[in-house]
């Protein structure tokens, strides 16, 4: 009896799978017992999701019998377990069991490939089996093929027509039950809580973090922007705050006791910031409050092996269950394609709220994708708050657009001054550098890798400099490049007094926390530039003579990577703005340039207006579930790089990298224990780790020449070998013969 | 069973046939199925019928493919002058061009159609109309001939299905949108990501004659009364619960 299985390995049968749906469903009930969803109807489709894996063909392929080719996804079959005359009776609307058969039907998202013969047959065939199955909470059960009039193999798409309050959009309602479904199936399949209540951030907050402010003064308060996150809670912000403002504890105070998502730009900011809240802040029991979420988490998980169940912990961040979670947008952001499977992540949206830092460092596409999300989030019932420190005003107006509400505070600066700023008319070189380095932390600031390269180049000449002189850009393999985060971070700790300059692109613009005492820069725009300023004087008053920021606007001619990655016109508009800026400046000034410049009129002519206009008009004109999630992370991600291994790094490491490729190779046994398989599972992953330490991902373009070997690693993956130069202290360099496009290269790679 | 009615059942069949969209000239593309008007017409070329009569009317059916085919094509210009030189016919002074251009053909065309007239009386004559045709029947062009495989005067009546009924699913018909909208007929979903399956078409049907000159020189003009609004779909259920019409052999009347 019962005998039916749902699950392979370990063997679980339907009903103690369905079970264990129904414990997370009222786990989750009772955590967000007002929750705007359907709790009947996402009970039902809990209930009925997987009776159609009763069929014989299905249990064929658990049992190891047999493996159909025609097997008619259980989804489908299930719908004929779906008793809608007896709900109607019982005062179910059609609307509603439509819901149901939905959310059912696509709860694996597979191409349907069968006629309605074969599932005339197949609903046959099942009505013997039921006749064996017995589950207490389904008496009476009869099998039938469910009419069209609640699904016809068609999907719920969004409806353009306005609506009363009353009557909510269906595709929401879809969205929610779906996507909850979609939750608890992957939740208890894992064996893990679908939530994690959040209880604890506020008591962490005021205990770990303002106790500790109050050692030292004892009337320690949250400030004043602080104290407004936390009067707002429950509406949706813009915030622009200066650095140092503590934007960081005033978007978790926002959070407060519910779920939270904490976006940034960069992956280095990321781990950052989850390295500090989980070390200061929520300290004990991390591992089940706090996740980070972004392309590369398995290798900074694994650094935790030791204290943490890796896979357990893997799997909740994965699937959304934690509390609080540090990501970049491109891992939540993603869901404005709706794509097949998107609706797990915008119907845990619904009750979240999401904290977005530091928008001005996102490109046109990644903004427009902002725009439509926040949209998406709010029309479902979630709450955002952008904090930032310089905001394009054109994002605010496309928001208004969106008809999105929000509250936009004025912007939160104090009278501080931590700048002086000297524009130079020139271009940038090394012999002013050197004029400035002495007793000093000094950080230059170039537009492209070339560059960054050429005035290292220059400056090493110099043998006095030269030991205490460091690069750093996007073209390092991972291994060195993680090696330089960590030194520029302990470089430019705040407290430390040294001596040495760090020669960068702008993969330090945002986030670091890092405070260096004089800032040399190429310009690039505005709003890159304040961000660059953030970097010096991050915390401390400006009162000598002189000037702690130097300008270099290229003079007459342009500074590296205008024209190419730096819209040509903001440039000209930034270095014209700038014209009359000389010794200190305020914050507030700061912030009125930039408003002056980033305005939907200044930038009408401008490229950056029309990809980002044009971006939002694409996302919003591609239809609901027409893309499958792997084309929406391509597109999502942009990929126009490619990842390889710089030759010279193969040839000195050929053995190491060949062994990790032969342990990724190595299949598991079948008749493998358990325990042999995340053996097993935990080597590869290792492996993998350790192999991408090697690698370095380089536009496409470039990639085009000079390959020379590809190492398979599956039938799907491989990885390249890549004809340049390449040392720890200059990063990749280039053939010759390809640098006819140089400047266009890697102004920074996206970041993740 | 609230509607009873008659209807005169046909089941046709063309071997090629063009039901011509009108503005398509350079090549005379053609409907998929006959338009209600064209069927109409041919009724009332059938019974020799001189006034409208009104009648409603179901068109299903199925076509194997499409080709292409030549024409002569003859072109009328207001004032041409004849000009020797060139392929025309001469008309006293005028000119008529002659060439050749493209035609869309359907290609064995099945058809089933319901003709119900308003009228209940006419239900005999235009079943004898088409029993004994009083010429050879052709439907679009005047060469497309119709082979006539049965010809049944069946009762229809409207009734609240038990379940779902599916029609043949090599058949597509034109789905009144009224019907779609209050969803007693369902097609199935196409693929992912398209919100709409089927074409939507405005079809004629019934024209009146309006005068645009005056009562002693009439200038009379057609004009089409109201053009039926309808989904050109395959794969069509009619779902349990709505209320339909049906014939006594169980086939959906999609009457417009």
């Amino acid at each position: 009896m019962n005998n039916y299985w749902a699950k392979s390995n370990p063997r679980e049968t339907i009903v103690d799978h369905t079970e264990k749906l129904i414990e997370n469903y009222k786990v989750f009930k009772k955590i967000y017992p007002n929750l705007n969803v359907d709790w009947d109807i996402l009970y039902l489709s809990c209930l009925y999701h997987d009776l159609g894996k009763m069929n014989r063909k299905f249990q064929d392929k658990i049992e190891r019998i047999k493996r159909h080719a025609d097997e008619i996804p259980h989804g489908i079959l299930s719908l004929a377990f779906i008793n809608a005359k007896d709900l109607e009776e019982q005062g179910y609307s059609k609307e509603r069991i439509k819901l149901l058969a939905q959310a059912i039907a696509y709860h694996h998202e597979r191409d349907f490939n069968f006629d309605k013969e074969m599932l005339k047959r197949e609903i046959e065939l099942m009505k013997k089996e039921v006749s064996k199955f017995n589950y207490g909470r389904l008496d009476n059960i009869v099998v039938k093929k469910l009419s069209s009039k609640y699904f016809s193999m068609n999907r719920i798409y969004e409806e353009n027509e306005e609506h009363d309050d009353e009557e909510e959009d269906i595709f929401f309602r879809y969205i929610m039950i779906k996507g909850l479904l979609n939750r608890i199936d992957y939740a208890s399949s894992g064996g893990i809580d679908v939530e994690k209540e959040n209880n604890f951030l506020l008591q962490n907050l005021e205990e770990n973090l303002l106790e500790t402010f109050r050692i030292k003064k004892p009337d320690a308060e949250w400030n004043k922007l602080q104290k407004y996150m936390i009067e707002h809670r429950d509406s949706n912000l813009i915030i622009v705050a200066q650095t140092g403002m503590g934007k960081t504890e005033a978007g978790l105070l926002w959070i407060g006791n519910n779920k939270g998502f904490f976006t940034l730009p960069l992956k280095t900011a990321i781990n950052a910031m989850y390295k500090r809240i989980t070390e200061r802040i929520v300290v004990d029991d991390y591992e089940n409050k706090v996740g980070l979420l972004h392309s590369d988490i398995k290798r900074e998980y694994l650094t935790r092996k030791g204290e943490i169940d890796f896979d357990e912990y893997y799997n909740k961040t994965r699937q959304l269950s934690l509390p609080l979670t540090v990501c970049t947008i491109d891992q939540i952001f993603d869901f404005v394609y709706r794509y097949r499977g998107f609706e797990p992540k915008l119907a845990t949206l619904a009750y979240s709220k999401v904290v977005i830092d530091e928008v001005q460092m996102y490109s046109p596409d990644l903004l427009a994708y902002l725009v439509v999300g926040l949209s998406y989030i709010d029309k479902i019932g979630g709450k955002f708050a952008i904090l930032t420190a310089t905001l394009p005003q054109i994002f605010v107006e496309l928001l208004e657009k969106e008809n999105i509400k929000f509250l936009k505070p004025e912007p939160f600066t104090n009278k501080r001054i931590r700048h002086s700023i000297k524009v130079v008319n020139e271009k940038l070189n090394s012999e002013f550098i050197k004029k400035v380095y002495k007793n000093n932390k000094v950080l230059v600031i170039c537009n492209t890798v070339k560059e960054a390269q050429r005035i290292y180049g220059e400056l090493s000449k110099d043998e006095e400099i030269a030991k205490n002189i460091n690069l750093f850009h996007s073209g390092f393999i991972k291994k060195d490049r993680k090696r330089k985060e960590e030194e520029i971070l302990e470089f430019g700790d705040k407290g430390k007094t040294c001596e040495g300059i760090w020669i960068t692109t702008q993969v330090v613009e945002a986030s670091l926390d890092i405070d260096f005492d004089i800032l040399v820069t190429e310009l690039s725009d505005l709003n890159g530039l304040f961000q660059r300023l953030g970097r010096c004087y991050r915390d401390r008053d400006w009162d000598k003579e002189g000037y702690n920021c130097y300008v270099f606007n290229g003079g007459d001619s342009k500074c590296s990577g205008v024209g190419n990655v730096i819209d040509e016109y903001i440039f000209k508009l930034s270095k014209e703005a700038l014209r009359r800026i000389k010794g200190p400046i305020t914050e507030d000034e700061k912030i009125k340039l930039i408003d002056s410049i980033y305005t939907m009129e200044k930038l009408k002519e401008t490229d950056y207006h029309k990809k980002l206009i044009d971006a939002v008009e694409y996302v919003k004109l591609i239809e609901s579930y027409e893309k499958s999630a792997s084309e929406i992370k391509k597109i999502f991600r942009n990929i126009e790089s490619k990842t390889i291994i710089p030759k010279p790094i193969y040839d000195k490491c050929d053995d190491k990298i060949d062994g990790y490729i032969k342990t990724l190779k190595q299949e598991c046994d079948k008749e493998a224990t358990l325990e042999e398989r995340k053996m097993i599972k935990e080597e590869k992953l290792e492996a993998r780790i350790n192999l991408d330490d090697f690698t370095l991902s380089i536009p496409l373009f470039r990639a085009e020449k000079h390959l020379l070997e590809k190492k398979d690693i599956s039938n799907y993956e491989f990885i390249e070998i890549f004809d340049c130069d390449y040392n720890d202290k200059t990063g990749i360099i280039y053939k010759p013969k390809d640098n006819v496009k140089a400047d266009s290269t890697s102004y920074e790679e996206r970041s993740w | 069973m609230k509607e009873n009615k008659k209807a005169v059942r046909l089941k046709l069949y063309q071997n090629m046939a063009n039901y011509k969209k009108p503005t398509s000239f350079q090549l005379k593309e053609t409907y998929p199925l006959p338009p209600y008007s064209t069927i109409i017409g041919m009724v009332h070329s059938l019974c020799d019928y001189k006034e409208y009569k009104d009648m409603e009317i179901s068109i299903q059916g199925k076509y194997h493919s499409k080709v292409n085919d030549l024409y002569t094509r003859y072109e009328f210009k207001n004032g041409m002058k004849f000009d020797s030189a060139r392929h025309q016919l001469q008309v006293g002074e005028f000119g008529i061009s002659r060439g050749i251009s493209t035609v869309e053909l359907l290609v064995d065309v099945e058809l089933l159609i319901h003709i119900i007239p308003h009228d209940q009386s006419l239900v005999e004559e235009i079943e004898k109309a088409f029993l004994y045709p009083r010429e050879y029947p052709s439907l679009g062009r005047r060469e497309d001939l119709v082979i006539i495989e049965e010809v049944k005067v069946v009762d229809i009546f409207e009734e609240e299905l038990e379940e779902d009924i599916e029609l043949r699913e090599d058949y597509i018909a034109y789905i009144p949108l009224n019907m779609i909208k209050d969803e007693s007929i369902v097609v199935d979903g196409g693929d992912n990501g398209i919100k709409n399956r089927g074409t939507r078409y405005k079809i004629t049907k019934d024209y009146k004659r309006i005068n645009h000159g005056t009562a002693n020189s009439p200038k009379m003009f057609r004009t089409w009364n109201n053009k039926v609004d309808v989904l050109y779909s395959s794969h069509i259920t009619a779902v349990e619960d709505a209320v339909v019409l049906k014939d006594v052999d169980n086939n959906i009347v999609l009457k417009a």
